[in-house]
């Protein structure tokens, strides 16, 4: 492989154009991908421009917002007592997943009554 | 420039996309770490980290790992079941 293109990512100028449509699906289909882990996110970021020179940051910060945030909201509440060892004990594990469980729960009910709101109006 | 230059460009660019979102989650993660990590194990800093907060911080580590797991399996299992939501 030419050594040049490791470095020199930013120059897309010689590349067809079906290249680009490919590259540009690729980008989408990895924005999907990572948009599934996002859903949750309180503020949802734009989806990625499929233009060259965004590509990788736009994708970058697709990924997995809401596993990350979940697991912060989720260790604050479940993870209350002193660490005394590197694995989760017998309340804390599934307390970790009733608390993923839950949180989705309460947002599909904002969201239903929010629904339910609105037909109201 | 031949057809095989720009398929190892795009190969180059998709390897690079993937290589930047792990980084990008490791990254999230270690912050993630640090910071529930410390509020727990150092809640009065001292004047140097102190043996036991050192082995806190560690353990903490592990845990937060296993805890992100867990998350993400239990996450991706619950958007996967599509009636569930």
């Amino acid at each position: 492989m030419d050594s040049s293109n490791g470095s020199d990512l930013s120059d897309l100028s010689d590349i067809s154009a079906n290249d680009k449509k490919e590259l540009q699906n690729f980008v989408t289909n990895e924005a999907q991908k990572a948009k599934i882990q996002t859903s949750m996110h309180t503020h949802i970021p734009p989806p990625p421009r499929p233009r060259a020179h965004l590509l990788t940051n736009s994708v970058c910060f697709f990924f997995s917002q809401a596993v990350h945030y979940l697991t912060d909201k989720c260790w604050k509440n479940c993870i209350t007592s002193k660490i005394s060892s590197g694995q989760m004990d017998s309340y804390e594990k599934p307390c970790m997943e009733n608390c993923v469980d839950r949180y989705i729960d309460a947002q599909m009910t904002v969201l239903k009554h929010l629904e339910q709101l609105r037909g109201s109006m | 420039m031949g057809g095989s230059s720009t398929q190892s460009k795009k190969q180059v660019w998709m390897d690079k996309i993937r290589q930047d979102a792990a980084l990008e989650q490791a990254r999230a993660l270690i912050e993630k770490v640090n910071d529930n990590c410390f509020d727990k194990c150092v809640p009065k800093p001292g004047k140097e980290l102190s043996k036991g907060e050192t082995t806190c911080i560690n353990l903490c580590m592990e845990k937060y790992m296993s805890a992100w797991n867990v998350v993400s399996r239990k996450y991706i299992e619950r958007i996967q079941s599509r009636d569930a939501i």
